[in-house]
This record gives structure tokens, sequence and C-alpha cells, in this order.
């Protein structure tokens, strides 16, 4: 069983959201953190290796008192919640794997996966999970 | 005198296990443990009843470009990873096919290589847990069994599940696997636990 038109439709939609995003998104957690806020939900959830940030003012706090970063994606994937599971409600998972580094510390991997939503026609995050690839 | 701008070069701390209840903590804890003895088993189709109809999977692959060491090729699976990231040679036609739904995610699921994964290292965070959709991440280690090297490659992996209510407690809905290879530390510290001993192991433990 392969997808149907309508399925296979909505699979296309979703990675071309989830490339514009990922690029868009550690453009601007890399350049002009500030501006992060336009893409959360104000009740959106943040778990940063293990910390939980609630609410889009929290997240872009504890975000913004990060060391600057440079982030380089190495995989993208994503995938839509099947429409019966949310229906009338786009919803996409986008999972990231690539490195980043802060100022005057090693290359990390880490692995993030993002829940995007769309609101009037506007992609926004409802849950963020990020965690590094090793221990620390 | 100096300026108040100094930017702050220190993370915050980390945290094991994000779980926003222990009632959440032990569905997603047991379904882990339940879902990996079947995955690591030699016959993966037993993983059928623990999909939805409409499931869909996707696996991803990359180098792990944060290490030194000479990495063990990924090769296995560049023919079914959907990584993104790297622009398609086709212009998309073959990545199409690389996305599973349905009755074909477990058939793709058993093509994999076997497994073993060392829960010791995992690593499991839930984003979303509500009455009608919960999601979560897997992280750690595992080896490829299906080698008759005596030195099978040691993989790290990130797996991401959204499940629904449906069968005899949570259906999986999406799954997506990240594939790559262990950074310096998970190499070196990967089974080097022994796993836990079964409860009902008649073996008595004995004093050193």
């Amino acid at each position: 069983m392969g997808l149907t038109e309508e399925a296979q439709l909505k699979v296309d939609q979703a990675c071309q959201a989830a490339k514009e995003f990922s690029k868009l998104y550690y453009e601007t957690m890399d350049k002009k953190r500030h501006l992060l806020a336009k893409l959360y939900q104000e009740t959106a959830e943040e778990i940063w290796n293990g910390n939980v940030h609630k609410g889009k003012d929290e997240i872009l706090k504890t975000l913004g008192e990060l060391p600057a970063t440079e982030h380089k994606v190495e995989s993208l994937d994503c995938q839509p919640i099947p429409d019966s599971i949310s229906p009338g409600q786009f919803t996409v998972i986008v999972k990231v794997y690539g490195t980043v580094s802060y100022t005057s510390n090693n290359l990390r991997s880490f692995h993030q996966s993002f829940i995007l939503t769309s609101q009037n026609n506007v992609w926004k995050i409802i849950s963020d999970t990020f965690r590094f690839q090793d221990k620390y | 005198i100096t300026f108040d701008i100094e930017a702050r070069t220190d993370l915050p701390k980390a945290k094991d296990n994000f779980f926003p209840s222990p009632e959440v903590q032990s569905v997603i804890v047991k379904f882990v443990k339940d879902y990996y003895m079947v995955y690591d088993s030699d016959d993966r189709t037993g993983l059928m009843g623990a999909y939805h109809d409409e499931a869909l999977f996707s696996l991803s692959v990359a180098y792990n470009s944060a290490v030194s060491y000479k990495q063990t090729s990924l090769a296995t699976y560049i023919d079914d990873s959907r990584n993104m990231a790297k622009a398609p040679k086709d212009g998309g036609r073959r990545q199409k096919l690389k996305l599973k739904s349905g009755n074909q995610v477990v058939s793709q699921l058993c093509l994999l290589p076997k497994t073993m994964h060392d829960p010791n290292t995992f690593m499991l965070d839930c984003g979303i847990s509500t009455p009608v959709m919960m999601n979560f991440t897997v992280q750690g280690v595992f080896k490829e069994t299906s080698t008759k090297s005596d030195n099978p490659p040691i993989r790290a992996f990130s797996r991401t599940f959204v499940t629904v209510p449906g069968g005899s407690g949570m259906l999986i809905i999406n799954d997506m696997l990240t594939i790559t290879n262990p950074s310096q530390d998970q190499r070196l510290s990967a089974f080097k636990n022994p796993a836990p001993t079964p409860s009902s192991s008649p073996v008595p433990q004995t004093a050193p």
C-alpha cells in the first residue's frame, strides 16, 4: 500500500516547509536570534538537553542566553501527521541532525525535532526537542 | 571599568530523560522497552501490532562531522536514506519512495540490519503528551549484529515517535529514525555496563 494522491501532496508540502524552515531557523538562531520569537507559538514548549521551557517568552529568554552559535545541518527529514489523526490541522514533524559550535567551544553533534503546525497559513513551532548526541 | 556586554560562554547544565509526569514516564519507558525487545529480535514482523494502519516511517543517515576517528561506512543505509539536507541526484523522484506507509513500514524495518541496542545509553525526551497524541524521542547506541565481523559496527541513533491511542494502548503513527556514527565517548562507553538480569533468571547473584 502506497500513499494516496492526497496524502502524497501533503508529504510534498511538508517537505517544502521543512527545507525552508530548517534554513530559516538556524540562520535566525545563529545571526538574529531575537527574531526567533516569530517562529514559536505562544504556548510552545522546548526541551533543551532535558531542561523544559514553557511558553514563547521563556524559550526566547533561554535561547537568547546561549553563547553565539554556528549550526550546520547534516541531515533533515520530515513527515506530516496523517490527516485522520489531526483532521483540519496541518501538522508536520521536522527532524534534524547536525553540528553546533558555541563561542570558544568544540564542535558538538546534536539531534533536534520540531513539531510545526499551520496557523492562518503560517507555520509555528509548537514543540522543540534539542539534545546533544553526547552526554555532557 | 569594563562594559557589561560580555556574552556568556558556558552552557546550561544538561539533565537526563525528560517526562512531563511520572505517569507518562512509565507509559513511555514500558513502550520503549517492549518495542526494542522485538526490534532487536530475529523477526521484526512482531512489530506489526505496534503500528497504526496509516503509520509513516522514514530513515535519514549522515556521518558525524564532530569526530576525528575514521568512521565506519554507512553504505548499508544510504539507499534507504531520505536525508533532504543532501540534494538528490535525480531531482527527488526516488526520494518519494523512501517514505514508507502502512504495511510497508514493518517490511522496511525487516530489511534494515539486525541490531542490539544498549539500553544503558538511552536518553528519552517527551515533547507532547495529550490524551490524543504523544511525541517522544529516544537517543542512544546500538550495534549491528547481522555482520559476521568480530567487531560489529556501533552506531548512534535518534528516533522520534508520534503515537496515538489504540491497539493495546498506543499505536505508532509517525516513526523517524536518524542513524549516524557514535561520538568518541559513545564508542568507549557502549555495551560496557552489563544488561540488567531478567528478574526471572534462575541464576543466583554470586558474591565476588
